[in-house]
């Protein structure tokens, strides 16, 4: 039982190392996230009856706010099967694995979506300064307008868990309904953004195209030179 | 007169800075176009007007007693990001505002809802607001490079902005759009001024183009 855990330690020391010596936080935040995952997995695999355990993820938890979401991704698509295969496997009971789904799913969700808060707080904040708002009350607007809808999303995604939890207990036609729910509201949500995105990334106008890359070593413009047949080329090439 | 005085800011890439000695002048009735393609500075030269960007040398002056020809404000590039409505927008803003007495009457003239931005021109409500405002200098990063009649409503509403006497600085990387709009052009090249001057001199072309399309 100590053998793993300390081979974990030893790699977490590793990446502390590697964050001592280059400062990078993200080193640190991968070491957190290595422990509290890998001991996680471990003690659940090798404890059918204690899905508490699954409580040791909690320091990777609290670093995921920080991490990038290719990194939670990874961790979700990789990890969490893992920890539930490895559980399955040991015959860990059809419960326990519905609370260690809850567990590790609710709380890595609502610890991804205070990451997205915190990106959601900082673009509207910036942006409320430019158009001239003083700092402490673009602070106290963007942190109150970000906050419903990532409560929302939190909501959103323990409900996903649930449904988890009900179809490790057979319930399979509840569990298919709660989880179609936060799922088709993902969906809308993620519609919205996209429709709000492409409001001004899309060009309808076909008369416009961005200009080439711009290349001046062999003088500066192409304006006064410009052909006759109307051609846009920003820069001489 | 709004001068802008050898602006170079501290951070960029490496050790270069996202805009070095900048030196240009906004008048008034002469809204200035600033071309350049992505990342030549653009809207680090915006950020750096606004105050958000930390600058390691240059100067801003202003020849005007008036304390509200100092607020400069950029109108963002991308999507509006504001989740509340237009009404609570509009009176965030104008708190901002150091003469409030001086706004326009944005709410008389707009018919949209209130409880929410319409998403098809919802920069263009906030350009209104902006332009109500009345600040000392307005950039606008990007204007739009949405359709013809989106382009077309721009330039009628920036016209209207510079004949009232609005300085005006408009970011794109487009000379079509700036000739649609600007009468003076500056051209970014990695974060520095390569050339200004009048469109006419420096853009003859993209100033025919732009009047062959969008009327004149």
């Amino acid at each position: 039982m100590i053998a793993p855990l300390v081979a974990l330690g030893l790699v977490a020391l590793l990446a502390l190392g590697a964050w001592k010596r280059t400062g990078s936080m993200h080193a640190l935040r991968a070491a957190v996230l290595l422990w509290g995952s890998g001991a996680s997995a471990w003690l659940l695999a090798t404890n059918p009856q204690g899905p508490e355990w699954g409580l040791l993820a909690l320091p990777g938890v609290l670093a995921l706010p920080r991490v990038s979401l290719r990194m939670f991704a990874t961790w979700v698509v990789g990890l969490l099967p893992l920890v539930l295969l490895a559980a399955w496997v040991n015959g860990c009971s059809a419960q326990n694995q519905g609370w260690a789904a809850i567990l590790l799913g609710g709380t890595l969700c609502s610890a991804r979506t205070h990451s997205a808060q915190t990106v959601v707080v900082s673009k509207i904040e910036t942006y409320l300064r430019l158009l001239g708002v003083e700092q402490h009350h673009a602070q106290r607007i963007a942190s109150s307008s970000a906050r419903g809808t990532t409560w929302t999303l939190s909501v959103l995604l323990v409900l996903l868990s649930l449904a988890l939890w009900m179809w490790s207990h057979q319930l399979v036609l509840a569990s298919v309904a709660l989880a179609w729910t936060p799922a088709a509201a993902l969906l809308l949500l993620v519609r919205g953004w996209n429709v709000r995105r492409s409001e001004t990334v899309s060009s309808t106008d076909p008369t416009f195209r961005l200009p080439r890359q711009a290349s001046i070593a062999d003088g500066p413009l192409a304006f006064s030179e410009r052909p006759a047949d109307g051609s846009e080329e920003l820069f001489r090439e | 007169m709004f001068h802008i005085e050898k602006l170079t800011t501290q951070c960029g890439i490496g050790a270069t800075p996202a805009v070095e000695d900048v030196s240009f002048c906004v008048l008034p009735h002469r809204p200035l176009g600033v071309l350049g393609q992505g990342g030549s500075g653009k809207s680090a030269l915006a950020a750096a007007l606004a105050g958000l960007l930390p600058l390691a040398c240059g100067n801003i002056r202003v020849e005007s007693a008036d304390s509200e020809a100092l607020d400069v404000r950029v109108l963002p590039e991308g999507p509006v990001c504001w989740p509340g409505s237009a009404q609570q927008l509009w009176e965030t803003l104008r708190a901002t505002c150091v003469a409030p007495e001086n706004c326009a009457a944005w709410r008389s003239q707009y018919n949209g809802p209130m409880d929410r931005l319409p998403l098809d021109d919802a920069r263009l409500e906030l350009l209104r607001m902006l332009i109500a405002l009345r600040p000392g200098l307005l950039v606008i990063d990007e204007p739009t490079l949405n359709t013809v009649e989106s382009i077309r409503a721009w330039r009628r509403e920036l016209r209207v902005a510079a004949e009232t006497g609005l300085r005006l600085v408009l970011l794109s990387r487009h000379e079509i759009m700036l000739a649609a709009c600007c009468e003076d052009l500056v051209i970014l090249f990695d974060g520095r001024v390569v050339a200004q001057g009048a469109f006419s001199v420096l853009a003859p072309g993209a100033l025919a183009m732009a009047q062959q399309r969008y009327g004149a």
